[in-house]
């Protein structure tokens, strides 16, 4: 986490000198010249479309992102003013990535083109004014992290741009092995690390700088079986996707063991702070490194017929939230998934007598890209690929 | 053992893969003796489902004879003789309950997947891609049966494979579409669709649940052959020769339209008209899942106040559905996975007093290891063909 800190200053550095060139280009022209860039791009692809096909597909798929975001940024020229200016900023960076990157990836021809048009993405990026008309975007931006001393929290769209604009350069970088690979493989490198940045969360989930996650499903067993089954530490592990076991310490304190879908193992210690028959019980974490800080499983009986409604809440600190955390939670560990899979797995258990799955079955040959992403999927059994996880 | 696997858009073959295990205490492993080709394989073959993965096993209408129970099925012992049904459920949850076996809770490993697309997780299927559980499917020499002992049906009797196999998938399916029409006396019955799952609705509506028509619609001569003379269709409707097909449709029934109408067609819809044509480009450039092209049809076609029976496989959104239609008629829309636990045990009643006999729509017959060939030939419906069974312990078959 001390590296992701130190990623943070640096991307902080940058922007500071960012905000030192000279803001010549009011949004209105900004706006302009996204839509020129738009009629570039295509015009690029009527000229190379007729030699390559991959540059055409490149230049139209460029065409359609920058197009696609500008008609729904908050500046005077946009369709829907939803994307807020910075974020505009943002996305241009990430564009202008992929415009330098990937015709070397892809093979494709007007490479020097792309480059180009990527240099003067740049410069255009440099002297736009981002934050003279609205001051109120800035404040808007940093949504979550405002009041509390978080990192700033992103959206999904620009999670995913960062994503492939910094996947691009790295790759482009290693493909190429030049003078230019090093600088272009440390700006892909902070390109991802933004990436990594925590999810904006909805503002409603969070309370004094916690996160909570509350989840309910009902299950056709009673209170009193289903709490017998939450008590047991052995069903803890049975229910939780990715836990590989929970053993009782002393009394009223468990052992938990988690390993996460890239195989980092996670350990900590809880205690229950409130337990009572067939109602509810509740963990705190003690020590160790946890997935949340905080949980309880509450039991209610439900309509005639309809089993007991089973509410698990989950509570993570959001000061924890590092970039180890955003990446699993990109992939999907994260206590949404937990409480989501936890409730989803104890249904199938003490409906059933069985949690359905498909490891270990017959398959045709796999590649190893679908070997790998198959490690992802919550109701895997992470064990089965590293024998002696367990232990 | 053989299985016929996945490696993508119209690219299957048939690899020597692990024998399945049992893998919770409710599975049986069934020996494979007779499997077939379903016409919604071919929305897989030609890669229209997402979240298929290079290397699964398709197939999801089998029967085959137990080989080994796990130490929760108490109802099956090695040896038996069982058909399968398609969807998998759990015997226990909310929805199997209520007879609602193909909406099970607990059978779907990757339930988050539907959940997301749908709003609630669908139960799991045999062989019929990850979002759908990812279980592999039956056109093998084995296969693992999940909740062994609720799906399976026991034929005791000795009526040969090919005249149960269907109890699978496609007779289930084809009844279910017929009874959702709420069949009352003197109603006629469109129905869209002349492939074996369409045959089998048809005959349900005419000979089981006493329809006074029923019209046929496609355009393959020898589909609309079979219709007539072997499940029972008083009319058949050639779109081809006849394209306005809801005009065709008043003429026959006198203005008033069809009392029902069934889309045994699905997502993968051919006309040769603009919304067609458009459609197929829209699904081409993966701008659409489905081609809506029948869905719509069907409701313009059908008359007020009557029921749309959709058994035909829709995967996504569909363009320019015309719910005004719906709305201006009145329409009652059945549709949905075919909940076949049900109709197991009646159907085999039927087919074991001689009433019914779903084996006439086979036209194939292939070894597993010609199952690429016979994939290829069901989907340019070349030879005539309109139901392929498969054998997976002969080397080769000639086609009969």
């Amino acid at each position: 986490m001390a590296s992701g800190q130190k990623m943070d200053d640096l991307a902080d550095r940058v922007h500071a000198l960012v905000e030192k060139a000279p803001k010549l280009i009011s949004p209105r022209a900004h706006g302009w010249l996204d839509y020129l860039t738009t009629a570039g791009f295509l015009a690029a692809g009527l000229a190379l479309g007729r030699r390559d096909r991959r540059a055409l597909a490149l230049a139209l798929s460029q065409a359609g992102f920058v197009l696609g975001y500008s008609l729904f940024t908050d500046y005077p020229l946009a369709l829907r003013r939803v994307i807020p200016f910075p974020v505009h900023a943002r996305l241009d960076l990430a564009q202008a990535a992929l415009a330098a990157g990937l015709p070397e990836l892809l093979g494709a021809a007007g490479g020097g083109f792309f480059r180009g048009q990527a240099v003067n993405e740049l410069m255009v990026l440099l002297m736009t004014d981002f934050h003279g008309q609205r001051p109120a975007a800035r404040r808007q931006l940093t949504l979550v992290g405002g009041e509390t001393s978080m990192p700033r929290a992103i959206s999904r769209l620009e999670r995913w741009s960062w994503l492939g604009a910094g996947g691009v350069l790295v790759a482009a970088a290693l493909r190429r092995r030049s003078k230019a690979s090093l600088p272009l493989a440390a700006a892909g490198a902070l390109m991802l690390q933004q990436a990594a940045r925590r999810t904006r969360t909805h503002p409603a989930r969070v309370e004094h700088g916690e996160e909570r996650v509350v989840r309910a499903l009902a299950i056709l067993r009673s209170p009193e079986e289903l709490y017998r089954a939450w008590s047991d530490p052995e069903m803890l592990a049975r229910f939780l996707p990715h836990v590989e076991s929970v053993t009782a310490r002393h009394s009223r304190h468990l052992e938990w063991r988690l390993r996460t879908s890239f195989g980092r193992a996670l350990r900590w210690e809880t205690e229950v702070t409130s337990s009572q028959p067939d109602e509810l019980i509740s963990w705190r974490t003690v020590a160790g490194t946890p997935l949340c800080d905080a949980a309880t499983i509450r039991f209610r009986r439900g309509a005639p017929d309809r089993g007991t409604i089973v509410e698990l809440e989950m509570i993570t600190a959001n000061t924890r939230a590092g970039w180890r955390a955003t990446v699993a939670g990109i992939l999907g560990e994260s206590p949404t998934q937990m409480a989501r899979e936890g409730l989803r797995r104890c249904k199938q258990y003490m409906e059933t007598g069985e949690i359905a799955t498909i490891t270990g079955q017959p398959a045709g040959p796999r590649t190893a890209a679908a070997k790998f992403a198959r490690r992802f999927d919550p109701n895997f059994d992470l064990s089965t690929v590293r024998p002696g996880a367990a232990a | 053992m053989k299985a016929l696997c996945w490696f993508g858009k119209q690219k299957v073959r048939v690899e020597d893969v692990a024998d399945p295990r049992i893998l919770n205490p409710r599975d049986a492993i069934v020996r494979v003796t007779r499997t077939a080709i379903c016409g919604s394989d071919l929305h897989l073959y030609d890669g229209y489902i997402p979240t298929m993965e290079a290397g699964d096993i398709l197939g999801h209408e089998f029967m085959g004879e137990v080989v080994e129970v796990g130490p929760g099925v108490r109802n099956l012992r090695p040896g038996d003789r069982v058909v399968v049904p398609f969807p998998i459920a759990c015997g226990n949850c909310f929805f199997c309950r209520r007879g609602l076996w193909s909406a099970c809770d607990n059978s779907n490993p990757n339930a988050w997947i539907t959940e997301k697309l749908y709003g609630y997780p669908a139960s799991a299927l045999f062989g019929y891609s990850h979002m759908m559980g990812g279980y592999a499917g039956g056109q093998a020499q084995f296969v693992r049966v999940p909740f062994a002992d609720v799906g399976p049906i026991k034929i005791e009797s000795d009526l040969s494979d090919e005249k149960v196999l269907f109890l699978s998938d496609i007779f289930p399916t084809g009844y279910m579409a017929a009874e959702n029409c709420e069949i009352q006396p003197g109603d006629t019955v469109a129905v869209w669709g002349c492939g074996p799952v369409g045959q089998l609705a048809i005959m349900s509506a005419k000979k089981l649940l006493g329809a006074q028509c029923v019209i046929a619609i496609d355009r393959i001569p020898e589909r609309l052959r079979m219709a007539r003379e072997r499940a029972g269709a008083d009319m058949v409707l050639n779109y081809e020769e006849e394209p306005d097909v809801v005009e065709g449709l008043k003429q026959r029934t006198a203005g008033l339209g069809p009392d029902a109408v069934i889309d045994a067609v699905g997502m993968e819809a051919h006309a040769n008209t603009l919304p067609g044509i458009s459609d197929e480009l829209k699904q081409k450039l993966r701008l659409s899942i489905d081609r809506p092209t029948v869905l719509r049809q069907v409701l313009q076609a059908c008359r007020k106040c009557g029921t749309a029976s959709i058994p035909g496989v829709y995967g996504g959104f569909v363009d320019k559905f015309p719910f005004g239609a719906v709305f201006g008629k009145g329409l009652k829309i059945r549709t949905g996975q075919t909940h076949a636990h049900r109709y197991l045990r009646p159907l085999l009643e039927k087919i074991e007093r001689g009433e019914a006999d779903p084996s006439f729509v086979i036209t194939h017959r292939f070894a597993l290891a010609e199952a690429p060939q016979a994939y290829e030939m069901f989907v340019n419906k070349r030879d005539e063909c309109i139901k392929v069974v498969l054998d997976p312990w002969t080397a080769t078959q000639a086609a009969a």
